[in-house]
């Protein structure tokens, strides 16, 4: 079995000893007994993709060149794990990913569900429930999705049953993980979540307000059918029980009211 | 297979490997246990990426992306070597 583990680390070089570290220590053991063949990837720089005639994996930031670095792999693999670089997450729930992804063929994507404590503002955890929301309502998903956009998780890179319905990300940036979850439920392929618990965040986040756009833009952009639903789908949020529990910090209206007129100025 | 890994790292500016090793070759004798597996850099004189199968001469300059395989110790070794200075 071949598996590509790719960390984010926004050009943060003191990070690759203690990633390596840590995988040595904490999940290569477990992997090897299960004859796994490693391959490590960290993401997350300034750089501009190019190609020179082959494809290269140079990305500009999270998620960028994910195809680019799956094709360049010496052996293409079968499972791809992304986990954040930052060391908000516990790099060992890779293996608790990678159990859970190979404990039933049928699965082909598993996510983290950071339970009560995303480990964010509940700003932009208002607006990610959203987008969950959105993708839920677009593809008529009934079960709950606890989670989805935690930057922990892994899915198969081929679908042997229908090798036509398979995971094909291109998202560029926050919007990874949006992409991963619109992929599982647009090829209604079974996925499942690992609980995890987050310690208190030691580290700030670069996300802005702003990469909530472009998140937004990114699902308009790839569910073309979704713009016209959108302000129905806003409206439907507001009466989730969801929605009215993080409301009850009545301070994070103004927020909402501003994102909702970003979206009308979007879909406009 | 179980013993080896992969990685792929960028070599950041001002990071220590950047006054340690002049080329590739040098760097191939100062981790004499690692495969340089791929190199990726952007010739200036040129203006284009070069790399991919190391030549020996490649310069190690900033920004360029290094592909090693090897025991863990000595990918640990190595990636502390591109931790800033």
């Amino acid at each position: 079995m071949n598996l590509l583990c790719i960390f984010p680390i926004t050009n943060i070089p003191e990070n690759y000893p203690k990633i390596i570290k840590n995988f040595e220590l904490n999940i290569a053991p477990s992997l090897k007994k299960l004859g796994v063949d490693i391959d490590i990837k960290f993401a997350g720089t300034d750089y501009k993709f190019v190609s020179t005639g082959e494809s290269i994996p140079i990305g500009s930031k999270k998620g960028e060149g994910i195809l680019e670095c799956i094709k360049n792999c010496t052996s293409q693999p079968e499972f791809v794990i992304m986990c954040d670089g930052s060391g908000t997450i516990p790099y060992e729930y890779i293996l608790e990913v990678f159990q859970e992804l190979t404990s039933d063929s049928s699965i082909y994507g598993v996510m983290a569900n950071r339970g009560e404590n995303k480990s964010i503002s509940e700003e932009r955890l208002l607006i990610e429930r959203f987008e969950i929301y959105v993708l839920k309502k677009h593809y008529d998903y009934k079960k709950n999705i606890p989670d989805g956009q935690c930057g922990l998780w892994g899915y198969r890179t081929f679908n042997k049953n229908n090798p036509n319905k398979k995971i094909i990300l291109t998202a560029k940036s926050y919007d990874i993980e949006l992409d991963l979850l619109g992929e599982l439920l647009k090829n209604n392929l079974n996925f499942s979540f690992i609980n995890i618990n987050l310690p208190p965040r030691e580290v700030s986040s670069s996300f802005t307000y702003e990469n909530n756009l472009k998140k937004m833009r990114f699902l308009l952009k790839k569910y073309k059918d979704i713009k016209p639903k959108l302000k129905d789908y806003a409206i439907l949020f507001e009466t989730t029980p969801e929605y009215l529990k993080i409301m009850e910090n009545k301070s994070i209206k103004v927020t909402w009211d501003k994102y909702l007129k970003d979206l009308d100025a979007l879909i406009s | 297979m179980g013993d080896t890994i992969r990685v792929e790292m960028l070599i950041p500016e001002k990071s220590k490997i950047l006054t340690k090793f002049k080329n590739i070759d040098e760097l191939k004798q100062g981790h004499n246990n690692l495969i340089i597996c791929k190199y990726i850099y952007f010739d200036e004189e040129t203006s284009t990426l070069k790399g991919i199968n190391p030549p020996s001469e490649a310069p190690i300059v900033p920004n360029a992306y290094i592909t090693v395989a090897g025991e863990f110790v000595d990918v640990i070794k190595f990636s502390e070597d591109l931790v800033v200075a």
